[in-house]
């Protein structure tokens, strides 16, 4: 499928686009997320908590006194980590904010349309991210297997869209879960090459408990998202992926599994 | 195929390993002839360098032969004889276009780790760390060379491995140092550390035009080395440092000034301060070279790290530099830039680096040869290791 053709948007507007949407992002997740009263609140209550704490003796002074100092912090600062593990955002009405949603950016040594012809081809990312098959199963249409611990397979479809700089791909029948893939590509300045902006916007199965484990593990995946760009630069630029060979020190199982599966590491140590 | 594995702080074994094999088409596997212990090798050796395991195979100074090429490798066949750079570099990153191969965007697989420590990741480096890309190095039989097409040096000839080994690390690391410096005729120039990179450096200098170098260390035979090629010496633990360089220069202080030591530095007033501070893990890397050198440079001068940092460092005269308008310069060599023209002053006889090595041992000898390095025992200065069956010598 396509988008419906944008009005045409000059390419400052892009670049100002993209910088804004990671600005947006950045400030999602390490933003504050505590109202203005509810930080006041929090503030004169930690410290209240902080003095009776201080005027007691034994354990009992010692935890009211760990709960004030956190409290009185999360007022000063205006972070909560707890919102932020629910996605509560209470400057953005207080609801739950149930979509999880990280990105990372990099610049490849390479010109606009072969970054492009990279992203809008599937089959050829799919050499980037080794845990990944993908085929072509009609117009826009792929599906793509994914390699699971244990030799599991699990397959779903995805759709993919282009407008303007942006290119989109939507996972739809089987998907374990909503999710969209977005790369914005800019040209960098000088002869740098192109920017490349991805973000992964999901809703994670599991209700509240998969959002908070979501949240949680908000940065393993979104250095997982890091190593996959830094898979697609190094093909695009070298043709290949750098690889340590075997044996470099006596790995442990659990690194050469997540080796395998973010860095499309081969089983060789 | 026998190979130098590290096990720990202050221990390595020579040990059967399964021989490297090309992994990717841009690879070559080298049949290592000569290779050498540098002065960072010992921050390994003793453990200051974070993300090591045990088993990992040590060695960022090797040469040998071409025994095996990846099919996209068109320059290198068997049988040649090569120098390979200590940084892997693609040579077609933003980086390695403008010749900052050390900071090659593409070669370091463990790059989230070195992002994580530095912000962004430098190249990836053999056998130096899992943090540098986790890559088996040259202190062995064989080893596997990514990116062979861009990095290896062919050397033809009758040129020896020792007249031309030291081109995969300690030369070209000496030069940039001075050529940080900008050296103009007349120029006086102080080196901290005169182990293998502080002689390089100091023979650099004076090729570069350096009217005076003052060379400083604490063990006699560096020093005597730094002498025989043109250097003042002077012995940290007999004199007090900024004093004696400012009143050799005048008042002035010295042009610029080289730390060639790095993270391991003796000495100085706050040397108590740095045990304490790098055992409680106040700080990594002791500067105490650093410092000095940011104290006795002349006002508008340049101070030239060669010395390897790796992590934090506490109580830096940063207030010093700034007053003074000082220029700090550093980084990892861009080996690859350095290595064909300063080959040719080697053809040229310009430069000799035979000099500087004090130990030839086979590579079995290796666990010795570490700790008398680390010890400065039998005066040593600089290992060169073979491994079985090497000749050592030019075709």
């Amino acid at each position: 499928m396509t988008f419906a053709p944008s009005a045409a948007q000059s390419h400052s507007a892009a670049v100002e686009h993209e910088r804004s949407e990671v600005v947006r992002l950045h400030a999602r997740r390490s933003g504050p997320n505590v109202g203005s009263r509810e930080r006041g609140a929090s503030l004169l209550g930690g410290a209240a908590l902080l003095a009776l704490g201080a005027a007691r003796r034994g354990w009992l002074g010692v935890a009211l006194g760990a709960l004030g100092t956190a409290l009185a912090l999360r007022g000063a600062s205006g972070r909560c980590p707890v919102y932020r593990s629910l996605g509560i955002d209470a400057n953005a009405g207080g609801g739950i904010d149930r979509e999880l949603e990280f990105a990372r950016a990099t610049t490849v040594c390479a010109p606009h349309d072969v970054v492009r012809g990279f992203f809008t081809n599937p089959t050829a990312f799919a050499h980037a991210a080794r845990f990944l098959e993908i085929e072509p199963i009609g117009a826009d249409c792929w599906e793509v297997s994914a390699r699971l611990p244990g030799g599991a397979r699990h397959s779903w479809e995805i759709e993919l869209a282009e407008e303007g700089n942006r290119i989109e791909w939507r996972a739809g029948a089987g998907a374990p879960f909503e999710h969209v893939v977005r790369v914005e590509l800019v040209p960098a300045p000088a002869d740098r090459g192109t920017e490349v902006v991805a973000t992964v916007s999901a809703t994670p199965p599991g209700g509240l408990a998969g959002l908070a484990l979501g949240r949680w593990l908000h940065g393993v995946l979104e250095r997982g998202l890091g190593v996959q760009l830094a898979n697609v630069k190094q093909l695009i630029e070298t043709g290949e992926i750098a690889r340590a060979e075997a044996p470099a020190g006596q790995r442990s199982a659990v690194r050469r599994a997540a080796g395998r599966m973010f860095a499309g590491e081969e089983a060789t140590s | 195929m026998k190979a130098v594995c590290w096990y720990g702080k202050h221990e390595v074994r020579v040990e059967d390993v399964p021989d490297p094999e090309i992994v990717n088409p841009r690879d070559a596997i080298v049949r290592v002839t000569s290779t050498a212990i540098c002065g960072s090798d010992l921050h390994l050796y003793g453990h200051f360098i974070p993300t090591m395991q045990k088993g990992d195979v040590l060695g960022h100074e090797f040469m040998g032969e071409v025994v095996e090429v990846g099919p996209s490798v068109g320059n290198l066949a068997v049988g040649d004889r090569v120098v390979v750079p200590f940084p892997i570099a693609c040579g077609a990153c933003w980086f390695c276009k403008r010749q900052l191969y050390s900071c090659c965007d593409n070669s370091n697989p463990n790059a989230y780790m070195a992002e994580a420590l530095f912000g962004h990741s430098p190249a990836g480096i053999f056998g130096y760390s899992h943090l540098m890309g986790g890559y088996a190095g040259g202190q062995a039989e064989y080893v596997r060379v990514p990116f062979a097409d861009v990095g290896p040096l062919k050397v033809d000839g009758g040129l020896s491995d020792e007249q031309v080994l030291f081109l995969s690390d300690i030369l070209p690391t000496g030069w940039m140092a001075a050529e940080f410096c900008d050296i103009e005729p007349g120029d006086t120039i102080a080196v901290w550390g005169c182990g293998p990179v502080g002689q390089f450096a100091i023979r650099a200098a004076i090729l570069m035009g350096a009217g005076r170098v003052i060379a400083i260390d604490r063990f006699a035979e560096r020093l005597a080395l730094a002498r025989k090629h043109g250097a003042e010496p002077l012995h940290y633990e007999e004199v007090e440092v900024l004093d004696a360089l400012r009143d050799l220069t005048g008042g002035r202080g010295p042009d610029a000034c080289i730390d060639a030591v790095g993270l391991e530095a003796h000495g100085g007033m706050l040397s108590a301060y740095d045990e304490v501070a790098t055992r409680t893990f106040m700080e990594t890397d002791r500067p105490n070279a650093l410092r000095q050198a940011i104290l006795a440079c002349r006002k508008g001068g340049t101070v030239s790290l060669a010395g390897v940092y790796g992590g934090f460092v506490d109580k830096l005269p940063l207030g010093a530099a700034v007053n003074k308008s000082l220029q700090l310069r550093m980084g990892q060599t861009h080996v690859h830039r350095y290595m064909r023209p300063l080959l040719e002053r080697i053809e040229r006889g310009e430069i000799d680096a035979t000099d500087i090595i004090t130990h030839r041992l086979p590579l079995a000898e290796a666990a010795h040869a570490y700790e008398i390095f680390q010890r400065k025992q039998e005066e040593c200065i600089k290992v060169v290791l073979s491994p079985p069956g090497a000749r050592g010598e030019g075709a």
